[in-house]
Order: C-alpha cells, then structure tokens, then sequence
C-alpha cells in the first residue's frame, strides 16, 4: 500500500474562509492494529506538530518497504481553525474563540448510544465485542448533529479515529518535562508507550467527563464493561496524550527523537515490521493523577522561581515568590508536597486564582513499582 | 485646474456582440482571489463578479463590508450582479463593472465569544478601512520621464504604474494582504463604490465635492439625508486611496496633462441592522438607475429623484464624544433636526442617586440633522457615539475621536 493523503473539507462557517484537516494514511485499510496519531488540538502546542512531520519521512519510507503491517493514520494539524487564531501577535490555540470553549473538550459522548446499541448483542467472544462497540460508536457519531465549526472538526476527528487501537493526542505544556497521560482501563498497557518515549511523567487518570479526545476514546470502553461485567469487554482502544514538553521545544534536536520513539513503539506493537530494539528503562514510576498539584496565584504578581523546571522540590520550600510592584510585598509559594516541578505556564504574570505551575507528588498509581 | 481625461465617463461604449464573440470573451466573469492563508487548514480568497469587457468603458468598482460588520451592502450587491449578469448576457453593459459583494473575509471571520466583530483586524493590524498605503512616490518614480502631452497616454501610463507599484508593496499580515488585494481591483477604476452603514442611521454617503454637478443624483436616487463633502487629497480610508495618488501626481507632473482624480464614494446605507432583502433590493434600484442615467447600463431609468438634503461638509460634521462612562439616554431620534447647544443625548451613571446628578448631559456645537448613532447604548469616556451633519466648518472636538 502507498502512503496516500486525503483533504478533508470542512463545512462552510464563514464567507470566504475554507478550511481543511489533511490526513495521512499508510497501510492497508481495515489491517490491525490501527494506529491513529495528531498533533497540534490545542493549536499553540507545536512540537507534536513537528515530531509528525519528522515521523511522516520514517513512514513513507516504511510504507514503501512495504513494512507497515497494521494501518496508520496521521493528522499532522488536527486544528486549522486554532491555528488561524491569532489576536494582537499572540497565537490563541487552546480556546475557540468563538464558543469560547476548550477544542480539548466537549468530544462527542458516544455513553449512551453505544449502551443502547450494544444492549443485548455482547459474547463471549472479547475479539467480536470490540468490533461491535465500535460499530455502535460509529453508528452512535453518524446520528449525531452539530453544525458548529469547531464541533464539526471534534466529530471528524473522532471519527477518523474511534477504530483505531492505538490512539496518539499530541499537545505540549507552556513549558514542560516530556509527560504522559493515560487512563487507568490502559495502564500497564500503555507503559511500553511511556517507556519507549522517555516520559519523566506518568499521569494515571480515571477519565474525564468533560470528554477530551482521550476521554473519549476511553470513557465508553469503561462504561460498556461497567455496564457488562460478565462479557468479556476490552478496551478497544490504548489512548494516550503525549505532553511533548513545552511550546517552544519544536527544534529537531528534540523532535527527531521524538518521532524515532514513536516509530520503534508502532513497531513495538506491530503496526510496522521490524526490530524496535530494547525497550528503554522506566524513568519514573506511573503517578496517580490525584498527586498532580496545580497550583494558583494567592494574588496577583510577577512570578520568580528559585528552583528550574525539571527540579525537585520538597514539602514546605519556598521554590517561588510572587512580587506586587504596587506593595512590594514578596508573597512565597511553599511547596505543598514533596515532588517534581514538572510544568509551568511560560507567562510570569499571574492573577489571584490562577493556574501558574505544576508539581507532580511522589504518591504512586496504585500496584505502580 | 486639472486637465481632463480624453474619455468621456458619459458616452456609453456598446460592446458590439460580435466583436464580443470575435473576441471569445465570456460577459459575465467569476473569479476567485486567495487571500493569505493565516494558517495550515485554513484558506481565505475573495469573489469578484465581472461584467462588460475589460478596458472597455469606463471602470467601475464596487466592494461591500469592508467594516465586516457592516452588512447591508452585501444584500444590495447581491440584488445587483443579477441585474448586471442578465444585462451583460444581452450586451448591455457598456462598462468595465468589477463587484465585491463581500470585500473582507478575514473581518467576516472576526467573530470573539458569539459576537462578531468585523471593523478592525484581530492581529493588530487595525481599522479596515484606514491604513491604505500612499504609494505616491513609488508610482512617480515609475512613471519617471514617461509622461507627454497626451492625456489618453499619461492615463495609461499612470495606471500601468499604480499596478505595478500596488503589485510591488510587500503586504505583512492578513490585514494588509487584504488591503492591497483591494488596491489592486481599484486602483486604476474610474468610479469606486465602497458600501458601508454606520451603527444606526439615515442613509447617507461621503462624496467628493468636485464630481457633484456630474454624479450627485446617485445620493437623491439612494433617498440620502445627508451628503458628506470629503477631502479626497488626504488620508488613508480606501475611499481616498485613488484619489489621493492623482492629487499627487497632478501636484509631482505639474505641466503635463495628468488623469482627474476619480468618482470615489463611500455610501453609508444606513445602519448595521437595516439588512434585509426589501430594503437592499431598493438601494441596489437606485445603483442600477444611476448607472442607467449615467449610460452605463441600457434602460430607462425613469424621473431622476429629487434630493430630500443640501451637502454639508465633513469638517461641519459634529460627533459627540462622551466625557465620561455610562448609559447613553438620547434626548432626540435619529433623522431628528437639531440647533447649536441642543443636548442630544445624556451620559447616565445609573448608580447615582440624584437623578440630574446621574446625567451628563452632551450638546451639539451646530445645527443640522441627526444621521448617526453608535448600536451600542454603553459609552466609555472618550468615545463617540452620534454624529450631526451642519453646513459650516467646525474645530475638531474637545476630546479626539480616535479610529485606527
């Protein structure tokens, strides 16, 4: 099969605009696994975007070997609309700002029509109840009707992917250590994955309600074995969000890497023929989501840190200070628990009751070694 | 005085039908212009209607929602490339006619939390219809020794520069790709017709005092209660763009015979929400009898109106600047005839108790017809938010009125 590309139009949604997602796909059609990965949802966040392009070369050339085994599809700019969205000279990506809403929420909830559809059509067989769910989600999707630009490019995507066994969401932090998001029902599952692309964080989460593209690929595989705990249930799909550090680490230098550990993980897992080599060690144990630390502006001010992304800090160090410039009161930032400095917004100004960094705690997703 | 242009705008130019055959050359043209592409996935282009034959006849341009948010035009646009389609399919457009219907998709794109915003660019780029670039000298130094003593030739001289120089100006940013993209279409026209509305209002239009013997029942046939005589050798609104080059040129080539500057108009079709099919239909009419009357397209235009107000000029224009915050409580109504020292509207601070206390009261510094208030009722200090049309020229206000 030769690499072909598609162009997928979107609706119309203003005079003299057009838009389009372009997808690349490799492989045989309908061959598993199916792997599906984009980057570049919340549109500010590049280095997915890169790290695809990188990892577009190493297919093509694999597809042309005639290597690649399983089917991939890539969506190197899942978001045309946020990459358009620039205001004053500052690109706005993670927000529409139209709807003023989140384009990493609000994915279609396929819970209830799938519930419905596979009610009274589960086996035995786990291999035939996957096909049925995501028949059921596919069916679920095509009944439902949005005709807002960006909830019209959320039902694309989901349904470019909603098949697929191996979903891949690319974003990035403001400024970050390369991090890995992944749902309990795909964990240890997913720790090749992590491995593999030298996560120093894993974040194991329970899903959200909120319905991110990983949640949506996840939620309705737990719902459907909730609901069936005699049926033999899988989840259908191993999703994850690979945070590929901040918004300004798109040099090759990081990204080339990046691409190569995706392309050794699909060979891992037998979308492409060939070797991956050794697995790399863990570089940290999986954390529950519930030791991810957000912290938030106690006032307004400018943000100096005393310690760098990437350090640890220990319960009760001061590891920051907010500076009023009116007061010129220092307020300190005390470490809440003892753990890593693993993500900041890259703005130094913060507000009262705004997001300004995050630490990850050292309790460990349980069974986690 | 300026010499005169060896065409006549007035003596109508049949295409003949078969020279149009001869030629192959279809009557009415669509093509489509891409804009800059802001971002990967996202493309934007403008339409624009063509009708009569390139070069022949007098060029006539046409744009709508330059201010995105500014729609009316776009209906009365609509109404008229399907009367000019149908007229051209039979021959009778003797005019070069170029329409934008809609001139602005990165503005019609604006749109920030349900509303949409389309006057000023999202990128920083500012107003729309400001910041046209005065390529002046550019074209001079092109036009070089080029020029004789033949009207006709410097003409074309003349407008061979301006698209070459326009062709040339490096356009940053979405805004001013859009910008020169319109320059291009326009540049070299003999009548530019830039559709606009204000936020509530009377129909009224800016017109170029000189061209008014000869073209101002276009504002009687549109039933205008004001007529706005502006400067056309200074700024940089799209209206002025073509006229400012040629008070340039004219200025620069003093003792050559140089093109008169053209008909620019810019025809404010009342207000933001007066939009609708009834309405349009009716001012895309009074466009369509004025080209008629003007021998531009064949048809009986029938009675020219009778104009329903005298033009006043621009700098008799009062705007009312609010001094401080509030709710605006406008005294009189729109179309209303003020004097000199009438308040027009109240700035409400609506916590305050006192009720003559709560209101700052702005009065008028002219007598004249109120033709503009602003849509929003919510003011800010320093912002205007309703103009009166008086017959002597006025200083400029107090406090600016700022629009970039």
């Amino acid at each position: 099969m030769v690499h072909v590309t598609e162009r997928i139009d979107l609706p119309t949604a203003s005079l003299g605009t057009g838009r389009h997602l372009l997808v690349h796909r490799f492989g045989t059609p309908g061959a598993r696994p199916k792997a599906y990965l984009h980057a570049g949802l919340h549109a500010a966040e590049l280095p997915g975007i890169v790290v695809l392009d990188h990892l577009l070369d190493r297919l093509a050339e694999a597809d042309a070997a005639g290597q690649v085994t399983g089917e991939i599809v890539v969506v190197p700019f899942a978001n045309p609309i946020g990459l358009a969205q620039q205001v004053l000279m500052e690109a706005q990506g993670r927000y529409d700002l139209d709807t003023n809403r989140n384009y990493n929420r609000g994915f279609p909830d396929l819970i209830e029509g799938v519930l419905e559809r596979v009610d009274g059509r589960l086996g035995d067989d786990p291999v035939a109840n996957v096909a049925t769910v995501r028949t059921a989600m596919a069916d679920t999707l095509a009944d439902r009707c949005d005709a807002r630009e960006p909830e019209v490019l959320k039902a694309v995507l989901l349904g470019l992917s909603l098949d697929a066994d191996i979903v891949l969401d690319l974003h990035s932090a403001w400024e970050a250590l390369l991090h890995v998001l992944v749902s309990d029902s795909n964990w240890p599952d997913a720790e090749d994955l992590t491995r593999q692309m030298g996560a120093e964080v894993v974040l194991i989460d329970r899903g959200n309600r909120m319905m991110t593209f990983k949640s949506a690929h996840v939620l309705v595989w737990k719902a459907v074995a909730r609901a069936w705990p005699d049926q033999p249930v899988p989840p259908g799909a191993m999703a994850a969000v690979v945070e590929l550090r901040g918004q300004r680490d798109v040099d090759d230098h990081l990204t080339r890497p990046a691409a190569d550990a995706l392309f050794h993980f699909l060979q891992r897992r037998d979308v492409i023929a060939g070797h991956p080599g050794p697995l790399p060690p863990a570089l940290c144990p999986a954390r529950s989501n519930r030791a991810l630390w957000r912290l938030f502006g106690e006032t307004f001010g400018i943000l100096v840190y005393h310690r760098d992304l990437g350090d640890r800090v220990t319960q009760g160090e001061t590891f920051c200070h907010i500076v009023d410039p009116e007061t010129r009161r220092r307020t300190p930032v005390v470490a809440p628990i003892d753990g890593l400095l693993y993500a900041r917004r890259s703005h130094r100004f913060t507000r009262q009751g705004q997001y300004f960094c995050a630490i990850a705690g050292d309790e460990l997703h349980e069974g986690a070694s | 005085m300026l010499a005169s242009t060896t065409r006549n705008l007035d003596s109508p130019h049949w295409p003949r039908d078969k020279e149009r055959h001869e030629r192959g050359t279809m009557p009415h043209e669509v093509e489509t212009i891409p804009l800059m592409a802001p971002g990967p996935g996202t493309s934007r282009a403008l339409t624009v209607h063509r009708f009569g034959r390139r070069g022949v006849g007098p060029k006539l341009y046409f744009q709508a929602a330059l201010h995105a948010d500014e729609l009316p035009g776009t209906l009365v646009l609509n109404h008229l490339i399907g009367w000019l389609a149908a007229a051209d399919a039979r021959g009778e457009v003797a005019a070069d006619i170029t329409v934008l219907p809609y001139a602005n998709p990165v503005g019609l794109a604006n749109r920030i939390h349900g509303y949409h915003l389309g006057r000023y660019d999202l990128d920083g780029d500012g107003n729309f219809n400001r910041w046209y670039p005065r390529l002046s000298d550019k074209i001079a130094d092109r036009i070089g020794n080029r020029l004789s003593d033949d009207a006709g030739e410097n003409k074309a001289v003349v407008m061979a520069a301006a698209r070459e120089a326009v062709a040339d100006w490096n356009a940053e940013g979405e805004a001013n790709v859009l910008r020169k993209a319109l320059m291009a279409l326009s540049i070299d026209a003999d009548m530019i017709f830039d559709l606009h509305c204000h936020g509530a209002a009377v129909q009224y239009a800016y017109f170029p005092q000189a061209q008014w013997e000869r073209y101002g029942d276009l504002t009687a046939e549109l039933g205008c209660r004001a007529v706005l005589f502006f400067p056309t050798d200074e700024g940089s609104t799209f209206d002025a763009v073509a006229t400012v080059l040629m008070h340039d040129l004219a200025a620069r080539f003093p003792d050559r015979p140089m093109p008169v500057p053209p008909f620019t108009t810019t025809l404010e079709l009342r207000g933001q929400q007066d939009v609708g099919d009834r309405i349009a239909e009716g001012d895309a009419r009074a466009i369509l009898r004025f080209l008629q009357r003007h021998g531009m397209v064949a048809g009986e235009p029938g009675l020219p109106h009778a104009p329903l107000c005298k033009p006043t000029p621009l700098e008799g224009s009062d705007t009312m600047v609010a001094p401080c915050a509030g709710v605006v409580s406008y005294r009189v109504d729109l179309g209303d005839h003020v004097k000199a020292g009438d308040v027009v509207a109240d700035i409400v601070d609506p916590a305050v108790l006192d009720f003559a206390a709560a209101r700052t009261p702005v009065a008028t510094r002219t007598d004249g017809i109120v033709y503009g208030r602003n849509l929003s009722m919510l003011v800010k200090p320093g912002q205007s938010f309703a103009v009166v049309a008086g017959d002597h020229a006025l200083p400029p206000p107090d406090l600016p009125v700022i629009d970039h």
